[in-house]
């Protein structure tokens, strides 16, 4: 028996897609059954007896399907934590609302968490009175230098609005532009230190 | 108002303080035309305004139409300027006029290495209008002293008439020079002139003192006044115009705000660098004279020695006798930058063949020339394969001779004068890159952006070529705008083998030309159209580049003796686009490494009217002007009579 190699195909394909995968309900039940089954395995080969009763070679049986119960065990439980750092990452990067795209892959269970951890943020941020999701880097400076790489109208910020067409240079506050940097409208620019 | 380069904190401070009271989104807009001087100043005045985090928009503008766009859009109705900045343009133009829509509270600063400045922005109605200049080194001279008061005999009759002649100008935009006669008033004796250099920007109190005086004057002499006042104004009309006579060039812009950034003790070395390839921008482009150049670099020394201290860069080892140098990243350094340009990327033979320096004094282009060229290279000891690679290729041993060795063996070959004071600057522990490097690399960017790396893809059709070029230039001037920041160590490199492509291509071209045979003398000026069937590329379609050859032109028949002294005549060259001619004028003067003033803008203008041509010009150089294909020849000839009247 190949012990662990269905725990491993799920953390592959968490490897190999871009977010997340699908939830992968079948695999996580294969993987649960698969530790059942040296679990049971495990307690037949006891049979009710005393360590001290036991020959050395049924020793080494027992101590493998252990090992490979708990490997099973880390597996699953690091599909599950991956998953869910994701998931609350997401809150952070996107707003309380799931994009459309990513929804499909995620499982019900996982849906609750993401509403009840919005939940949790949208009321710590309320008691703040600040929107902790503006910035997730702390800003180096107040102004940032962007440049404008496609026409975005006209942009209003606390003190007034500013006119952003193609090609000119601004210094602007780097809380009223860092939205239109993130969807590409700006580019920041590196600059010699002041 | 003027206001002299030694004083330049005042207008900073005004522009911090007037932010600070607008509190708007944006109070600083800066427009900045596309070229490297320009660049380098506002990068300059971006990073003090950055530093004091007053927020700002920087705008390229190509032309007087760009700025006129940017004064219904942007200026209209935006209450939240307060300052506007204008590198590289509009002092020649009238900018009151030019920005009309501009709220009454907001000053105009013109940082603007074009004159003669325009009277309008000299003598302003209301002081809104600054112009940055650099009295020591003979920025006002010779500026009509027309706005000295308002002492003329009658004042208010004198007043009124100053003021319909506003109107007229401001109806008749900046076209005609007789226009700028307005805002004199009174007649201009040649004792005022000297008191009055209007050099203090603050000083309206002042004025208003002498027109006291000068009314009192009056009253004493009021006969003698009016009938000198005929005669003042004749002369002083053939003093405005002789004012307006061609266009020069003052100190560089980017000089100029280190100065102010000097004053500002916010002068860093990256500020000093940008400094140095501002001015060198104007040398190696002809628009100030050897002369100026050496008085400014020697200016800028103690600068650069102050800030690039050599032994705060190297350590001893632990036994004493090795000097270690330690990170040199940014380090400036005074060195002799030879003629040839670029030497230190391309190998040394072909940056001394395609060399305006070397290629006009041996005509390397014929097996003559080429021969006493390589017979050059040998006497020094250097072996044409050596000379082939690139010069980081090329043996340690030669590099370290090449100085000697050209000093000595040079004058042989009438090669004198092969070096230049100039500047370094050390980026790591790579060969450094001279503040000539830097203005081709941004140049050529700023041009051509669009030819880097394209080999194959021509523009298909040729309507959106002309699509492209109304857009692509903001790109080009961005693109060259970053790469000025030394940050980014590709963008320099693109740029350095552009430049060498194009300097390539304009030897070539020349050569071409010249046997062919199609320039054609004029009594005043020679003339040479280059069709785009005869040119590969888009290379001659930019003003810069047109430029570049018609120096090349003028330095290698300067040299042969065909177009020297009587023989110089300014040279006009039109090259074909697409549905146009660009036509670009320069002057010949007889001596190397002088400026003589450009009368070619009043002339161009004066011809395009003349034939009613439709005709494009609203460059800010005024010398350089676009032609609808049909007029082309109608308007050589015109030229040809207008120069002649």
């Amino acid at each position: 028996m190949n012990f662990g190699a269905k725990s491993k195909d799920l953390l592959v394909e968490l490897k190999r897609s871009d977010w997340l995968p699908p939830y992968n309900e079948d695999g996580v039940r294969g993987v649960l059954a698969e530790i059942q089954a040296l679990y049971d395995e495990l307690t037949d080969t006891l049979g009710g007896r005393t360590t001290s009763d036991i020959p050395d070679p049924v020793k080494v049986s027992l101590v493998v399907h252990h090992q490979a119960l708990l490997r099973n065990k880390r597996c699953l439980l690091t599909y599950l934590k991956w998953r869910a750092d994701r998931i609350t990452q997401l809150r952070w990067e996107t707003g309380p609302v799931v994009p459309q795209e990513l929804q499909q892959s995620l499982s019900a269970r996982e849906m609750e968490l993401f509403n009840t951890y919005d939940r949790i943020l949208t009321n710590f941020t309320q008691g703040l009175n600040l929107d902790l999701t503006a910035d997730l880097q702390p800003p180096k400076e107040l102004h940032v230098e962007v440049r404008v790489l496609s026409d975005c109208g006209e942009i209003m910020t606390d003190h007034g609005s500013v006119k952003l067409d193609r090609g000119t240079t601004h210094l602007l506050r780097r809380s009223d532009v860092e939205h239109l940097v993130r969807q590409g409208l700006l580019q920041e620019l590196e600059n010699e230190s002041t | 108002m003027l206001l002299d380069q030694r004083r330049l904190d005042f207008a900073y401070e005004q522009i911090v303080q007037d932010a600070a009271k607008a509190r708007g989104a944006c109070t600083v807009l800066v427009f900045v035309a596309p070229n490297c001087d320009a660049m380098c100043a506002c990068r300059i005045l971006s990073y003090m305004l950055r530093a004091d985090a007053v927020s700002y928009k920087i705008k390229p503008v190509a032309g007087y139409g760009d700025i006129s766009a940017a004064n219904e859009e942007l200026i209209k109705g935006n209450e939240d300027i307060r300052s506007v900045v204008m590198i590289n343009c509009g002092a020649i133009c009238n900018v009151v006029d030019l920005l009309s829509q501009l709220s009454p509270e907001a000053y105009v600063y013109i940082v603007d290495s074009n004159r003669p400045v325009h009277l309008a922005n000299v003598y302003p109605k209301k002081d809104r209008v600054v112009v940055f200049v650099d009295e020591e080194n003979g920025d006002v001279d010779n500026i009509p002293s027309d706005g000295e008061g308002l002492d003329g005999n009658d004042e208010t009759s004198d007043e009124s008439d100053a003021d319909s002649d506003q109107e007229e100008e401001l109806a008749s935009n900046r076209s005609d020079e007789s226009d700028d006669d307005d805002s004199d008033d009174g007649e201009a004796r040649p004792e005022d002139k000297e008191n009055t250099s209007p050099s203090d920007g603050l000083g309206q109190s002042a004025e208003r003192g002498k027109g006291r005086a000068g009314r009192k004057r009056k009253r004493q002499t009021a006969a003698r006044a009016r009938r000198q006042a005929h005669d003042a104004e004749v002369t002083r009309r053939q003093r405005i115009r002789q004012y307006y006579n061609g266009a020069t060039h003052g100190s560089a812009s980017a000089v100029q705000l280190f100065a102010m950034a000097m004053q500002l003790n916010k002068d860093t070395n990256d500020l000093l660098w940008l400094a140095i390839v501002g001015l060198t921008d104007q040398y190696i482009h002809q628009r100030i004279d050897q002369e100026i150049y050496h008085m400014v670099v020697a200016q800028l020394q103690q600068h650069v020695v102050a800030k690039n201290s050599k032994t705060s860069l190297e350590t001893s080892s632990a036994d004493g006798k090795t000097l270690v140098p330690v990170s040199e990243m940014g380090r400036i350094t005074c060195d002799m930058e030879f003629r040839f340009m670029l030497h230190r990327h391309w190998s040394l033979y072909e940056s001394m063949y395609f060399s305006n320096f070397v290629a006009s004094k041996l005509n390397v282009w014929n097996s003559n020339g080429r021969h006493r060229l390589e017979e050059f290279l040998a006497k020094m000891g250097f072996s044409l394969e050596q000379c082939k690679q690139k010069y980081p290729f090329m043996s340690c041993q030669l590099r370290k001779r090449l100085r000697d060795q050209i000093e000595k063996y040079a004058e042989d070959y009438g090669l004198q004068d092969v070096f230049y004071g100039s500047y370094q600057r050390y980026c790591g522990f790579k060969n450094p890159l001279s503040a000539a490097d830097m203005v081709y690399c941004i140049t050529a960017l700023a041009e051509h952006k669009d030819l880097v790396g394209v080999t194959t893809e021509q523009g298909p059709g040729d309507s959106t070529g002309v699509e492209e070029d109304e857009e692509g230039w903001i790109d080009s001037f961005n693109t060259a705008y970053d790469a000025l920041s030394g940050k980014s160590p590709m963008l320099l490199k693109q740029g350095l083998s552009l430049s060498m492509s194009l300097q390539r291509a304009v030897v070539q071209q020349a050569v071409t030309m010249m046997e062919k045979r199609s320039l054609t003398l004029f009594k005043h000026f020679r003339y040479a159209f280059i069709r785009s069937s005869e040119t590969d590329e888009r290379l001659f379609t930019q003003p810069m580049a047109l430029r570049k050859l018609a120096a090349f032109l003028i330095d290698v028949h300067r040299e042969n003796g065909r177009w020297a002294g009587d023989k110089a005549r300014p040279l006009v060259i039109m090259a074909e686009r697409v549905s146009t001619y660009l036509v670009v004028g320069v002057t010949c003067p007889k001596i190397a490494g002088t400026v003589i003033k450009n009368r070619f803008g009043a002339c161009f203008q004066l011809a395009a009217q003349q034939i009613q041509a439709r005709a494009r010009h609203d460059g800010f150089e005024a010398s350089v002007m676009e032609i609808s294909k049909e007029d082309v020849h109608d308007f050589i000839q015109a030229l040809h009579d207008t120069m002649s009247a």
